[in-house]
């Protein structure tokens, strides 16, 4: 008999000793979730659940209701830009525009091509008497538009915001009524359907729509680990290695024992040249994964090969 | 979504919203029909057609195997993703979600077939076209590696032998399923096919393990999830060791104190766990 053997027969008597010492069992005792899933364990704090609370209150125009919702999952992923602009718009139609400077600003700060935020950000400065930091809301802009061209996807909704922030300007500060949001949100319920598309896409290697995609299941869902994880994939394999590490890093921040994270993360290190993290990462895999997993198999095919072409 | 099961049974990701605690709980009756000499290969097939780790892509990372479509063998009316059905018992497996081999851009959602009941191809012993049927599911519609002769004349044979049962059509899952397809992986391994063959039979040992974990949830089951985890570690490590006479033995005597001693203790404690169909309903509500 081998030693592992000799151990496993060990913990199972333990275990026969610990079943016999109970008397009873209640029913239910067993339910729960208590166990999870063999590999998986769930984040302690799920932005995407108050993420979701707060889109289900900003559609329903419970305004207040949606910036405390939004507040929390901003404190958890300060890098959000959806949750930050999301905020940001919660205050401008409840009128508090002192309030929405700040998530305004993180969210343009986090995702300088999200048109709404610069839009939303240039009418609050200009409501609050800022004309030159409004200003330089529409010059941002108006470079996008320039950028984009006149047969873009983007050029119409540009050029309102753009026509927007400069009437915010002329209006000053006597215009202060509350700025209803025009963003409509997707329902959560469309996020999978969405997800499901942006991984086929994946596989497809058309990362630039992929992203889009997700980008929209990020919109409808919010900050899930699942879509930040293959939004990373998309952007590695668009070489944006420092934007992947970002999307991989902020879906380990909301569950470190995320499964695909880890994985592609790791691949994203070995790509670096960096086989000792790799390796971190396929340990802390081999320790979730104590039934087996699909993310650990890649992952050490992974470094096998780049041993191998390295030798 | 995909890469992260996010409830207490992992087959939630691939059940339709109100199915769960029948999908749970429930399954279509099978029965099997084969001769005695192709007993261990039926066993063996069985074991890898419940096996994520034979497919691979997006179908192995949401712990998917054939059964998860073909429950039991049959099929799985309650199997519903959102992008991938068009209503529960609907699957689309020409999406590039799962291949891009054979992903033809169309949203061509397909009943779930019974493999109980004939169908396309042909089940005769002294044809080949099932095994290269398989091998096609496998490789080209689910992105698997290439599976060896071995392992498609095991799937191939389980597949011959499911029939309908006479009687009840629907019948209870238990823990006893995960034993017996431990036990099917045990014996299959007795062939000792290719090496590939028997790792994918030892990780299929492990994935029942895992499955069997998730339904023993809570404080109250703490140990029995701990040996339930040793013993998977253990195997693992037993998979790479190379003295296959070594392994046999050693395998050997974990599945006698396995079926011996522990099976038993988890059969008799089933009533309180996620086998039982008010203890999935207490979770369900506590956890939505």
């Amino acid at each position: 008999m081998g030693i592992w053997n000799r151990k496993l027969v060990l913990v199972t008597s333990s275990a026969i000793l610990a079943f016999a010492a109970t008397p009873s069992y209640s029913a239910g005792g067993g339910g729960g979730g208590g166990g999870g899933v063999p590999s998986q364990s769930a984040p302690e704090y799920d932005p995407a659940v108050d993420y979701q609370k707060g889109a289900t209150a900003f559609r329903a125009g419970q305004y207040a209701d949606a910036a405390k919702s939004f507040k929390r999952v901003v404190g958890a992923m300060p890098r959000n830009a959806q949750a930050q602009y999301l905020l940001g718009a919660s205050y401008m139609a409840l009128s508090d525009f002192k309030k929405a400077k700040g998530p305004l600003t993180a969210a343009v700060r986090y995702d300088d091509k999200l048109i709404e935020a610069r839009r939303d950000l240039g009418i609050v400065h200009a409501k609050l008497g800022a004309s030159d930091k409004a200003g330089e809301q529409v010059a941002a802009l108006k470079a996008m538009a320039s950028n984009c061209g006149t047969g873009c996807r983007d050029a119409a909704r540009l050029n309102d915001a753009i026509a927007k922030v400069e009437a915010a300007v002329t209006a000053g500060k006597t215009a202060m009524g509350p700025v209803a949001p025009d963003v409509v949100l997707a329902k959560a319920l469309t996020a999978d359907a969405i997800y499901v598309q942006a991984v086929s896409l994946i596989n497809e290697k058309r990362y630039e729509e992929a992203i889009a995609q997700l980008d929209n299941a990020l919109w409808a869902a919010g900050p899930h680990p699942d879509i930040l994880t293959y939004l990373g994939f998309a952007n590695r394999k668009l070489h944006k290695y420092d934007v992947a590490e970002g999307y991989y890093q902020a879906a380990l921040s909301i569950a470190p024992k995320h499964r695909g994270a880890l994985e592609y993360y790791g691949e994203l290190k070995l790509e670096r040249g960096n086989v000792a993290g790799a390796k971190a990462h396929l340990a802390q895999l081999e320790t979730i994964c104590g039934f087996g997993c699909h993310e650990a198999d890649e992952l050490r095919r992974w470094i096998k090969e780049a041993a191998t072409s390295a030798g | 979504m995909a890469a992260s099961p996010p409830d207490f049974l992992q087959s939630f990701w691939w059940t339709a919203r109100g199915h769960e605690i029948a999908a749970a709980t429930k399954q279509p009756s099978a029965c099997l029909s084969f001769s005695d000499p192709v007993a261990k290969k039926v066993q063996a097939g069985q074991a890898l057609f419940n096996t994520p780790a034979l497919l691979g892509g997006q179908a192995a990372k949401a712990n998917l195997s054939c059964a998860s479509c073909h429950v039991n063998g049959r099929d799985n009316p309650h199997f519903f993703v959102q992008g991938l059905s068009k209503e529960s018992g609907t699957a689309d497996v020409t999406s590039s979600f799962f291949s891009l081999v054979r992903a033809n851009a169309v949203e061509d959602a397909a009943h779930i077939p019974d493999l109980a009941k004939p169908g396309k191809i042909s089940r005769a012993d002294n044809d080949t076209v099932l095994e290269r049927f398989i091998r096609t599911l496998i490789v080209e519609e689910f992105s698997g590696k290439e599976p060896s002769a071995a392992t498609l004349a095991a799937l191939a044979s389980y597949v011959r032998s499911i029939r309908s049962c006479e009687g009840d059509a629907v019948q209870a899952r238990s823990v006893r399923d995960q034993i017996a397809l431990i036990d099917a992986a045990y014996e299959g391994l007795q062939l000792q096919s290719d090496p590939a063959t028997a790792q994918l039979l030892i990780r299929a040992i492990r994935h029942q393990l895992g499955l069997i974990h998730e339904r023993y949830a809570g404080a109250r089951f703490a140990t029995q999830r701990q040996v339930l985890l040793e013993s998977s570690r253990n195997i693992e490590a037993l998979g790479e060791e190379s003295d296959v006479g070594l392994r046999s033995g050693e395998l050997a005597a974990w599945h006698r104190t396995f079926k011996a001693e522990f099976a038993p203790e988890l059969i008799a404690a089933e009533p309180h766990s996620l086998y039982n169909e008010h203890v999935v309903s207490a979770a369900l509500k506590k956890g939505r």
